[in-house]
Order: structure tokens, then sequence, then C-alpha cells
């Protein structure tokens, strides 16, 4: 049964046919999956279906330990974002992006591909001259 | 969100996560979530709302 509609699905089709390279889709959930990693794996599928330039692969965190620590997922479930030479973009989704997140994940994967908004050239000087690590955690709500 | 992905993408020193705040409840209490989005960074500095680049940016060159 899919999750998605023939309208929305058509909808997401549209926007990823917008994507110019191939976007590599890691999932990582567990051999006894809790509903929201049941429910993530079934959204991240169903997104990855609905285009030839996206590709899945699903980890166990557990099994998968030392992928895990490669990729620096320490919960799940977790998807990360590579590009197509499976480089980590350093995106990461924890939870499945619902409600007003989808549209953050979808563009998240046309950025990854390699279509991405122009941005004044001081501030990309400005993101450049961070050589530090960088963490950052955005709390978001499903609703 | 988008902001801090894009951020991420564009520097190898920095990663972006989203966290489902209700899926994640221990990290949520960690961090006194009470509103959304809220922003972590490397796990001390916290903003709160929507943000443009240049305030997460101006966050970052302080740490």
């Amino acid at each position: 049964m899919a999750l998605f509609d023939e309208k929305v699905s058509s909808q997401l089709k549209g926007i990823l046919g917008g994507m110019k390279g191939r976007v590599n889709l890691v999932y990582f959930t567990q051999e006894f999956e809790c509903g929201s990693c049941h429910d993530t794996r079934l959204f991240v599928e169903e997104i990855a279906g609905l285009s030839d330039k996206l590709n899945l692969t699903v980890f166990d965190i557990v099994k998968d330990k030392e992928k895990a620590e490669y990729y620096r997922v320490d919960k799940i479930p977790a998807i990360v974002v590579l590009d197509e030479k499976d480089n980590d973009t350093g995106m990461k989704f924890y939870g499945l992006p619902g409600g007003y997140e989808i549209n953050s994940f979808m563009k998240s994967l046309i950025e990854a591909s390699g279509v991405k908004e122009a941005i004044p050239e001081p501030i990309m000087k400005r993101i450049a001259a961070i050589n530090k690590d960088v963490h950052l955690q955005v709390f978001v709500s499903l609703s | 969100m988008s902001t801090a992905h894009r951020l991420a993408l564009e520097n190898k020193n920095i990663r972006a996560d989203m966290v489902e705040a209700s899926t994640f409840v221990p990290q949520s209490v960690k961090y006194g979530v009470q509103s959304v989005p809220l922003t972590v960074i490397n796990e001390t500095e916290k903003l709160l709302g929507t943000l443009p680049m240049e305030k997460v940016l101006e966050a970052i060159e302080k740490l």
C-alpha cells in the first residue's frame, strides 16, 4: 500500500525531476523495528522509488555498527544523504521528515544532486572560512 | 532546516541533522526543546526559530 496518493506522488516525482546528478540515500534502522523506524523506512523506500536518480541502501545500526560509526549515526531512524560518489554531504534526517519537513527533505535531495540556489559571494566566503568542526542539530516537529 | 543543511553541503567541517523532536524525547529534554525549530550548535549554543543564514554563521563564527 502506497504512502502517498497519486496526486502527491505525482507532485513529488515532479520535484525530483529537477535533480541533476544521482543521490545515494543510506537508511539506518534495526532488526526489531520500532514503529518510527518502520514508518520512516517505508517513507524513504517510497521516495527512492519515485526517481531513477535515487538509490537507497538500508543498514542495521547494530549489525552494521562500523557503517553507523563511519556515517556518525548515533540514533535511529536515520537518513544519511550522500552524493553520487558516496561522499557524505553532511546532511542527515533523524526521524520521519513528514509534514512541513518533507519540503526540507526534497530540497536536500535536489541540492545534493547538484542543483543549488545561488548564495551571495560574501556569504559563500564566510562559509568557506569556517575551519572548525561544527555540528548543527535542528529540532523540528512532525505537525 | 534547509539553511543548516546548505551550510553542511558547502563546508566539509559542518554537519547538520534534522531531529524530529517527538521521536527523540531524551534529546529534546536534554536540550530543553520547548518550541521548534530549535538549532543546537556543538551541543552547547542554542538558537530559537527559523534563522537567516547570516545569523547561523554569526553564531558559528563566535564559537
